[in-house]
């Protein structure tokens, strides 16, 4: 008589159920919807971003990591104080700066104080000393006026200033 | 099923034979964008390169404009500068092999419309620029603007374009 095959090892009935279900082919679909649904989010909805260089310090660190809610202004525009991104030729790299001033208002700077319609505003996340000076501004319908936390340096250091509605993408979530 | 798979097949070779006449036969986008890769890449330098490839890599960066280029710059920290002519343009990229030890340049968004006559184009898109001893990159936002000089797409003017403007102490237009 001739032996038989050697018998194989096969996985346990739990484990299998653990890592492909109870059927293999429902598995397969709801993975793939998953891994739409998340490359959708991360996309169009909630996009990571990585933050590089100190125009927002304090209050967010260099090489921190955040998300950029896309959704935030589907129905209304940005707030004064909301940290936005602003994007330059398209999506993939965008400026990181708070909203000071809104549509229609004038926006100054004497002596490191920001003025928005002529009255001092209280901005707690300035942390750091500031002696910039810019000269009115009147903002049209569609703009926005947009500056970073940290204005320790020169004035002509920083990258700020009018940015369009349109070039708004999101609020910083986190 | 052997359907599926002659279908699959016959897929492959329409895409292969798709990718090689794009290969082989770029149309005017595609060229555009090969000369804006061409261009970012012999404005890139490091400072392993040799005199050789430092002198190749200026010429290269000449070739991709006309003899009559415009450059405009506008920008935070560099101010307000033009440049006008391919001379000026390498003698910008010599100039900035001496004064700096390594920069890469990478354009990302780039996206171009082409004038209904395909002679001449225009791209926006973002410069990167990551300088050797500088802890942040740079990044500019750009205008870029294409003839065709005999079958041969060429830069002509290059603009800054400002994303955030704001009323600043003046800076003078400065020429070089």
């Amino acid at each position: 008589m001739m032996s038989g095959e050697p018998n194989q090892t096969t996985l346990p009935h739990w484990l299998k159920v653990v890592l492909i279900g109870r059927n293999p082919r429902v598995t397969i679909i709801r993975l793939a919807v998953t891994v739409v649904l998340l490359v959708c989010t991360a996309r169009f909805m909630l996009i990571p971003i990585r933050m590089q260089g100190p125009s927002m310090r304090p209050t967010y660190e260099d090489r921190g990591i955040n998300l950029l809610n896309r959704l935030a202004y589907l129905r209304r525009g940005p707030s004064r104080g909301d940290v936005v991104a602003i994007r330059l030729a398209g999506p993939s790299i965008m400026f990181m700066k708070r909203v000071v001033g809104l549509p229609g208002e004038t926006v100054e700077f004497i002596d490191g104080q920001l003025y928005v319609n002529g009255q001092p505003q209280k901005e707690p996340y300035v942390k750091f000393p500031c002696h910039w000076d810019m000269p009115k501004q009147r903002l049209s319908p569609t703009q926005y006026f947009v500056v970073g936390d940290n204005r320790d340096m020169p004035i002509q250091d920083h990258t700020f200033g009018v940015a369009e509605r349109a070039r708004i993408l999101g609020r910083v979530l986190l | 099923m052997k359907w599926l798979g002659r279908l699959f097949l016959v897929a492959a070779v329409a895409a292969l034979g798709w990718w090689l006449w794009q290969t082989l036969f770029p149309g005017d986008e595609a060229q555009i964008r090969k000369l804006l890769a061409r261009t970012a890449r012999a404005a890139s330098f490091s400072s392993r390169d040799g005199a050789l490839r430092r002198m190749g890599s200026i010429a290269e960066f000449g070739n991709c404009f006309t003899p009559d280029v415009q450059v405009y710059f506008d920008m935070p920290r560099q101010g307000r500068f033009a440049l006008e002519g391919r001379e000026q343009m390498i003698g910008l990229a010599a100039r900035s092999r001496d004064s700096v030890v390594a920069v890469s340049v990478t354009l990302v968004d780039v996206s171009v419309q082409l004038e209904p006559d395909h002679l001449s184009a225009t791209a926006g898109l973002t410069a990167r620029a990551d300088i050797s001893g500088e802890v942040d990159f740079s990044v500019q936002e750009l205008k870029v603007f294409f003839r065709k000089v005999n079958g041969q797409w060429l830069i002509y003017r290059v603009e800054s374009v400002k994303t955030l403007s704001a009323i600043r102490p003046e800076s003078n237009l400065r020429t070089t």
